[in-house]
């Protein structure tokens, strides 16, 4: 209670006290839009305990209390409350604003020609964040983005594995080539989309289309990266753990496993900014390092998408696909039809189907 | 296999409430004694939340709540008691980089009765009921983006409102009793939401509507006493005109030249669908 008159009280002062007091410049702004447009009595003006204002008496005013008012006569100026209501009982003129800080404006029949405002609700300042708790603030951010990546990362893998695979194998084989891809793609893409833009908005029709272009453009772009982004993290991951990277499909715990490790060194990364928040310098030079690391990762990812067109085929050079994930083998023999004819008929052998 | 993606799970989980941080929640409230009956100047800009309009029985010439994340936003209040203007909303302070959700957010307003007022709505995303039944409405604007929004005139405006505008981007407007907002021009923007306009109440003067369409759907709803005319300019638009025939190239109702009040339709715009559709009053 103390705590909260006392920042209210600091709140007034610091309205009141120009732009000379910049010992509270938070509060200031705090509620600053709240209180626009009024003149707030300095805190020295502020009585303790609540007041009545006798249906007999003339006040001029500003009345400013901590606590609550009860005005029955006449009151020519604004009336303050902190903590406290303002009572204004039939009889009761106030010629004035009043204004009512955590607690409310009882109008019971009186007159006030101003206008009446009252704020209540969480009432503290809500100043910019220092200190530990920035520090907890860019912790919890950066592993909530872990988090957040790593969830889209086991639906990629859970819902489409092989296109992960795809990627992250031209991600491990034709590295350089995509790097390069995916720095032309990032320095194409706006002027892509407004050459297309120009090119709809030649017609009434595409003109039509140009909001739905765009739209669909940061949806591919934004699906792009974040697949390219993830296979990145999965090979990093596999580098890590030793993984093999060639064969990533046929295991899929050695998936998760290489993809959770991944995102967590990237993590791990921006974690050791939001550690060094208290040392600017120091996070400052850190922050370059994990920008310019998690950009390359990014970066070569999306080259590696666009090349295996969004994971769906091997560009040419890479070596082969990937293992098919776990499922019924692949027919090893065919049974003639009337269509394809009798080409060729190969009957399983023991060494071609397990079990057998 | 299972046991990695379970820690995966588990960890993620674990760690995404944290970026939903708790919100400071403060209320605002403003209100002011009705004096005089001049008229008044309202704008209202609301982004996101819940818009609650209405008429105040208090004595108010307005009565203005908001509630709102003090750590995202600041309330936007000003009235000119000289100029007769009133504004308010909330600005974003765009200080925050935590997410949290805008249910909670509200904005009531009660208008007097008693005062004719300019109205000027401009809804983002937010969710809006506007009853505007018993106000004195000289004009009207309604501005709404993505928001899912009802306008109502339960009853008749006092007074004749001198134009209606409604521009909806991608919202779902509910536009009920329009007849009742006596306004002979009404004017309506449509971009690729859906518009309900419902011309049922108490019937006083000729209509005409302007509708501009570029994706949206627009259904009419007018009385079976009414006399409508609508004129489309645009072959790709999709039209159901029920009980309409074509006559001097618009849709026409048969009680076009006897009915004791009419509405025109102009119609232009590139798509769209446009639905016309009887009521009993």
């Amino acid at each position: 209670m103390l705590r909260r008159v006392l920042a209210l009280m600091l709140c007034l002062i610091g309205s009141a006290a120009s732009a000379q007091d910049r010992d509270v410049p938070t509060t200031l702004t705090d509620l600053r839009a709240e209180l626009l447009g009024l003149t707030v009595p300095p805190a020295a003006a502020f009585t303790r305990g609540d007041r009545i204002i006798a249906a007999t008496e003339q006040v001029t005013g500003p009345i400013a209390v901590v606590g609550t008012v009860r005005v029955e006569g006449q009151v020519t100026g604004d009336v303050f409350a902190i903590d406290g209501d303002i009572i204004v009982p039939a009889g009761a003129v106030i010629n004035g604003n009043v204004v009512a800080i955590g607690g409310s404006v009882r109008l019971q029949g009186g007159t006030i020609t101003g206008e009446r405002r009252s704020i209540g609700g969480t009432l503290a300042p809500t100043a910019p964040l220092t200190g530990s708790a920035l520090l907890q603030q860019n912790v919890s951010l950066t592993l909530g983005w872990a988090a957040v990546v790593l969830l889209i990362g086991v639906g990629v893998l859970v819902f489409g594995g092989r296109t992960l695979d795809t990627v992250g194998q031209v991600v491990d084989e034709q590295f350089g080539r995509s790097f390069v891809v995916g720095v032309l793609a990032t320095l194409g893409a706006a002027p892509a989309l407004v050459l297309a833009c120009i090119g709809l908005a030649l017609t009434i029709i595409g003109l039509l289309l140009i909001p739905f272009l765009i739209v669909a453009s940061v949806l591919a772009a934004t699906g792009l990266v974040a697949l390219g982004f993830l296979a990145a993290a999965r090979i990093t991951g596999c580098s890590f753990l030793g993984v093999r990277r060639d064969t990533p499909g046929t295991d899929r715990s050695a998936a998760v496993k290489s993809l959770l490790a991944g995102v967590l060194f990237y993590a791990v990364l921006w974690l050791a900014v939001a550690v060094l928040t208290p040392f600017p310098t120091a996070a400052a030079i850190v922050r370059l390092a994990a920008f310019g690391i998690t950009w390359a990762a990014v970066t070569v990812g999306l080259g590696a998408t666009i090349l295996s067109r969004g994971g769906t085929q091997v560009p040419w050079g890479a070596r082969t696909s990937p293992t098919p994930l776990a499922g019924p083998p692949a027919a090893t023999w065919q049974t003639p039809t009337p269509i394809s004819g009798v080409a060729a008929v190969r009957r399983p052998t023991a060494g071609t189907r397990s079990g057998s | 296999m299972r046991a990695a993606l379970r820690t995966a799970v588990v960890f993620a989980s674990a760690i995404v409430p944290s970026l939903l941080a708790a919100q400071s929640w403060r209320s605002f409230d403003a209100a002011r004694q009705v004096t005089d009956t001049a008229p008044v100047t309202v704008k209202v800009a609301y982004s996101a939340g819940r818009v609650i309009l209405r008429s105040d029985r208090d004595g108010d010439l307005f009565d203005a709540h908001l509630r709102y994340d003090a750590d995202r936003f600041e309330p936007q209040y000003s009235y000119s008691a000289s100029a007769r203007r009133l504004e308010l909303g909330v600005r974003s302070l765009s200080r925050s980089t935590r997410w949290s959700s805008d249910a909670g957010s509200e904005l009531t307003l009660a208008l007097a009765t008693a005062v004719p007022f300019d109205l000027s709505l401009d809804v983002g995303a937010a969710e809006s009921d506007l009853d505007l039944s018993g106000l004195r409405l000289r004009s009207l604007v309604l501005s709404t983006g993505a928001s899912d929004t009802r306008m109502h005139f339960d009853t008749p405006n006092p007074i004749a409102a001198a134009s209606v505008r409604i521009d909806a981007g991608a919202a779902n407007v509910e536009a009920l009793h329009l007849a009742n907002a006596r306004a002979e021009r009404i004017s309506v923007n449509v971009g690729v939401g859906r518009v309900l306009l419902d011309f049922t109440g108490e019937w006083t003067t000729n209509t005409a509507v302007d509708l501009s369409t570029a994706l949206g759907a627009v259904e009419f709803v007018v009385p079976a006493n009414i006399g409508v005319r609508i004129e489309t300019s645009s072959a790709l638009q999709s039209v159901d005109f029920p009980g309409l025939t074509k006559r001097d190239g618009a849709w026409t109702s048969d009680n076009y030249d006897t009915a004791p009040f009419r509405i025109t339709i102009t119609s232009s715009g590139a798509f769209g669908r446009l639905e016309f559709r009887r009521t009993g009053r």
